[in-house]
């Protein structure tokens, strides 16, 4: 499968936790420590669906959102799926505003992780 | 009385016939192998007694009176009686089956 | 909400509950004229009241009813299992827009299509165009073969196949297979199949059942689930596909959410990067799409996202998006579980137990984060093996307990709520009840509730349906007047009583009030004195409240006639310990002239936890089952002298041994001198043994806490009342092994 995701996330245990479910699941996953990082793999190599940590140093989830959207096309459209502890709708508004596509709440199973980008993937696995 | 045998020699069930009906319903049909259950002024018969017509497979004079006995039961009773002929017929220790 | 709102709200449901009734009634006399006519005024009334409120899409479903109906009343067609089935569906439907109505405080806003399909369903519509995705097809069992081979036109008219094969020992339990599958609406088929092979005549045993019953039916997987309940471990049924309609896969609750979400995203009103918030909505939502298998619509969600990027606005993307999702919603209404398999008889009651899907959803969420947290932990300890820091062990374990315990706080709120159900739940029947109390007494009475969303432990609901139904009654007998008794003082001819609900803290508080003539305290005193309930100056001196409490005596009865409305006597003291095994109380006021209330305080949740009962000291106990591992009879030369203690070995182990009468300062009574009767506990690693006089059974109560004069006693957990009045009080061993 030409599934690529990339995991935005500080936490190194988090981002173990993802690509091990993602890689199980067949997708190919690349890994970023913070939105600076992110925009710089983007740009080099694109990215089927992201999935962005809020809470990161030197550039957190809803800056690199905002930046995301502003770049050219086709790079401004890549799906992004913000996955946070916080959950109250001001949040989720919050997310939405900055351009995130779904929001997805932690701690976040294997299993509703790979249903997740299963769908916005298009891929059944 | 509903379940008794009447002076024609027929087996009459009639209006509603209770569980307790299956045991004197049993013994008379043994007493009287050929004869037949007149179920015409029956309004409804306990499983217990349909168990036993179905294992007797006497002719039935009707039709009942309930329907549900005569559009239902009736129907059941006779293809009850065309399985079991069926299974009579095939060979023992066939090992096609 | 306004008053208009408010009134809809109470006919439309007493009319969905008439209809439902009248329909019921109809399916099983199709032929009979006053049935139909019932149903047709129902939802003719139901029609007009939607007018009145301007529920459009109520409106255009119930006329579309109302024509199908004419259609039979005029003989052009006639009453088919189908057709109630789709009446009943739209009373469902209508029943949970005024559910919708009160919780919003709103009329539901009914999206068009979802009007338009229940409108099309009282349509001969050709079936649908197939869409490019699988036809979901069941595999039809042998046994429901057979049916179909004895009935082929059973494949084409769908319903549901039932199977039902009871125990062998059903009759003595006075069960009649045959009679049950009989009642099944729309009967089409049955089959009568020897479990074993038949033995000759003579050798039957004409009262063990050994037949199992399958049967071909018209009626809903509901009306049937509904019909044979009672049996339900003993039975399976399944609806069949009917050959001409079947449905594309729904949308999935997962995929809904994705699409909703990219519809807000692209209609939110942004500064920059519309671009990327639209391409990216896009391409997530045709991925979705193609996953659930609808490709020709995701084709055309593609166009309209094209066009939107080119014209650079929302539309017509959002507008294509908007009318797959609620197609999407019907989609998800219109499928039915293909397939219910009773297991045991007890899950039909939790199935009894309506549960807002919501609720379940997060109990559903808290199980997987508390999986994550359980892998979570796993990961630490492997951490911890390769060498890790104590101190990033302790950071990460400290997260994880945060999370745990928020997790198991979460659990338990949720819990608690799954167990609360709306008071309407008990009300709902009684409106028609009281009226029809009324009318048999040649009197006018009706009922008038609130508070029905309250919400109440389901425990505590089913627990009042008894004693409230018994205080109705003896309003509508005893406290309501003849209406030329009501007109002559000046009352109006309608007599009036209220129901109703309220939560106070931590209790319920449910009233029955009624404007009737009161409690006659003269008559009262009369009858007390005549029956020798205390002395004449006694009663005498009692005051007004006093007195009233006297109809909580048994068998107190001031009823000039016994009616057959209330039975004998007015029932009160099984009222009242009905109300305390809950833990509650009654009280009564009444005011002579002008009424009387009635009003039950009642605990909002209980505890039901089960015990084991067992006789001590010539006192009755109970202990929790959690802590009993068995009861045994030990024979007394198996009891060990270990000091000034007792002790036994059972199975290698070394187990102390109690006696709980000398325990518990009781009067030790050993009742067998070769046997002991001992039942062994747990906890805390520990096991103890404690000799008793005798067993009883298990019961499942309802635990009070202790308050009062208990509460400075060690070793007791809690009370509760006894079916037959005693108090069982139960005992706290971890304290009392302390």
């Amino acid at each position: 499968m030409d599934k690529r995701i990339l995991i935005i996330d500080d936490a190194s245990l988090v981002r173990l936790y993802y690509r091990d479910a993602l890689q199980r699941a067949g997708y190919s996953v690349d890994e970023a420590m913070n939105g600076l990082e992110a925009l710089e793999k983007l740009l080099v190599t694109p990215a089927d669906l992201l999935l962005v940590d809020i809470n990161m140093p030197k550039m957190d989830g809803l800056t690199f959102l905002k930046s995301l959207r502003r770049q050219p096309m086709p790079l401004a459209a890549t799906p992004a799926i913000v996955v946070s502890t916080e959950a109250a709708p001001q949040d989720v508004e919050a997310a939405r505003r900055a351009g995130g596509n779904f929001y997805l709440v932690k701690p976040l199973t294997q299993d509703t992780l790979t249903r997740y980008v299963g769908l916005c993937c298009g891929i059944k696995s | 009385m509903t379940v008794r045998l009447d002076i024609d020699g027929a087996i009459v069930l009639e209006g509603v016939c209770p569980v307790e009906d299956a045991e004197p319903l049993q013994r008379l049909l043994l007493q009287h192998r050929e004869a037949a259950v007149d179920w015409r002024a029956c309004d409804a018969a306990h499983t217990a007694v349909l168990q036993v017509l179905l294992v007797a497979k006497p002719s039935i004079k009707g039709p009942a009176r309930a329907t549900f006995l005569q559009d239902f039961i009736l129907p059941a009773l006779a293809r009850h009686e065309s399985l079991t002929a069926t299974e009579e017929s095939l060979p023992l220790g066939d090992g096609g089956r | 909400m306004n008053e208009f709102l408010k009134q809809f709200l109470i006919e439309g449901r007493e009319l969905v509950e008439q209809a439902t009734e009248d329909l019921l009634a109809l399916e099983e006399a199709p032929d009979n004229r006053a049935e139909l006519d019932n149903v047709f005024r129902g939802f003719h009334t139901l029609k007009g009241l939607a007018g009145i409120v301007e529920f459009a899409a109520m409106s255009r479903v119930l006329h579309a009813a109302e024509d199908r109906l004419a259609a039979v009343r005029s003989g052009e067609r006639s009453v088919t299992g189908e057709l109630v089935t789709d009446l009943l569906f739209s009373l469902d439907q209508v029943a949970q827009w005024l559910d919708e109505l009160e919780r919003e405080d709103r009329l539901p806003m009914v999206p068009d299509a979802a009007a338009a399909a229940l409108v099309a369903r009282f349509q001969t519509t050709a079936p649908e165009t197939p869409a490019t995705t699988a036809m979901v097809r069941t595999e039809q069992a042998d046994w429901i073969e057979g049916l179909l081979s004895d009935h082929p036109q059973g494949r084409e008219q769908g319903g549901v196949a039932v199977r039902y094969r009871p125990e062998p020992d059903c009759f003595f339990r006075h069960i009649d297979p045959v009679a049950l599958i009989a009642q099944l609406p729309d009967l089409r088929a049955i089959r009568l199949v020897p479990n074993d092979p038949w033995p000759p005549l003579q050798e039957l045993d004409p009262f063990a059942c050994n037949l199992t019953v399958t049967a071909l039916t018209g009626g809903t997987l509901g009306q049937v689930a509904d019909q044979l309940h009672g049996v339900a471990g003993r039975v399976e049924i399944q609806a069949l596909d009917p050959a001409r309609s079947w449905r594309p896969t729904a949308l999935s609750p997962e995929a809904m959410a994705i699409l909703e979400e990219q519809l807000l995203l692209v209609s939110d009103p942004a500064e920059e990067g519309f671009d990327g918030r639209l391409g990216s909505a896009g391409r997530i939502s045709t991925n979705v799409l193609r996953y659930m298998g609808w490709a020709a619509e995701a084709q055309k969600l593609q166009h309209g996202l094209d066009k939107s990027l080119a014209l650079g606005r929302a539309e017509p993307f959002a507008g294509v998006l908007r009318q797959l999702l609620s197609r999407g919603s019907d989609e998800a209404a219109a499928i039915e579980p293909d397939k219910l398999s009773f297991l045991r008889s007890d899950e039909i009651a939790v199935r009894a137990l309506r549960v807002e899907v919501e609720r379940i959803d997060a109990l559903v969420r808290l199980a997987g984060e508390l999986t994550v947290a359980k892998n979570a932990l796993g990961h630490v300890s492997r951490l911890a093996k390769e060498g890790a820091t104590p101190e990033t062990i302790a950071t990460l374990l400290s997260d994880q307990y945060a999370l745990l315990d928020r997790c198991v706080q979460q659990l338990q709120h949720s819990l608690l709520g799954i167990r609360l159900v709306p008071m309407r739940h008990v009300f709902r029947r009684f409106p028609k009840l009281v009226r029809e109390m009324a009318a048999h007494l040649g009197k006018s009475a009706r009922l008038v509730t609130e508070g029905a969303a309250t919400e109440v432990d389901k425990a505590v609901v089913d627990a009042l349906s008894e004693p409230l139904l018994h205080v109705l009654r003896n309003a509508v007998d005893h406290g309501i007047e003849p209406t030329m008794q009501r007109a002559a003082s000046g009352k109006s001819a309608v007599a009036t009583v209220w129901l109703r609900a309220a939560r106070d803290g931590e209790q319920i508080v449910v009233e029955v009030e009624d404007d009737g003539a009161g409690i006659d305290t003269a008559e009262l005193r009369r009858v007390a004195e005549a029956r020798g309930i205390a002395a004449a100056d006694e009663i005498a001196a009692m005051t007004q409240d006093e007195i009233t409490e006297l109809i909580f005596v048994p068998g107190l009865s001031t009823a000039a006639s016994v009616s057959d409305v209330s039975g004998r006597g007015v029932g009160m003291d099984a009222v009242r310990s009905a109300i305390a095994r809950l833990g509650g109380q009654v009280e009564v006021e009444t005011r002579p002239g002008a009424g009387t209330r009635v009003r039950f305080r009642v605990p909002f949740t209980v505890l039901m936890s089960q015990v084991l009962t067992l006789e001590a000291g010539g006192q009755v106990f109970g202990i929790p089952m959690e802590i009993v591992v068995e009861t045994v009879r030990l024979p007394r030369d198996r009891i060990m002298r270990v000091g000034a203690a007792e002790a036994f070995v059972l199975r290698n182990r070394t187990i102390p041994l109690i006696n709980l009468p000398h325990a518990l300062g009781l009067a030790r009574d050993p009742l067998d001198d070769s046997y002991a009767q001992v039942v062994i506990t747990a906890g805390a690693g520990q096991f103890a043994a404690f000799e008793v006089d005798r067993f009883g059974d298990h019961l499942e109560i309802m635990l009070k806490p202790v308050d009062g004069l208990l509460s400075g006693l060690p070793g007791i957990a809690g009370t509760t009342l006894l079916g037959d009045g005693r108090v069982l009080i139960v005992l706290d061993i971890p304290e009392l092994l302390n």
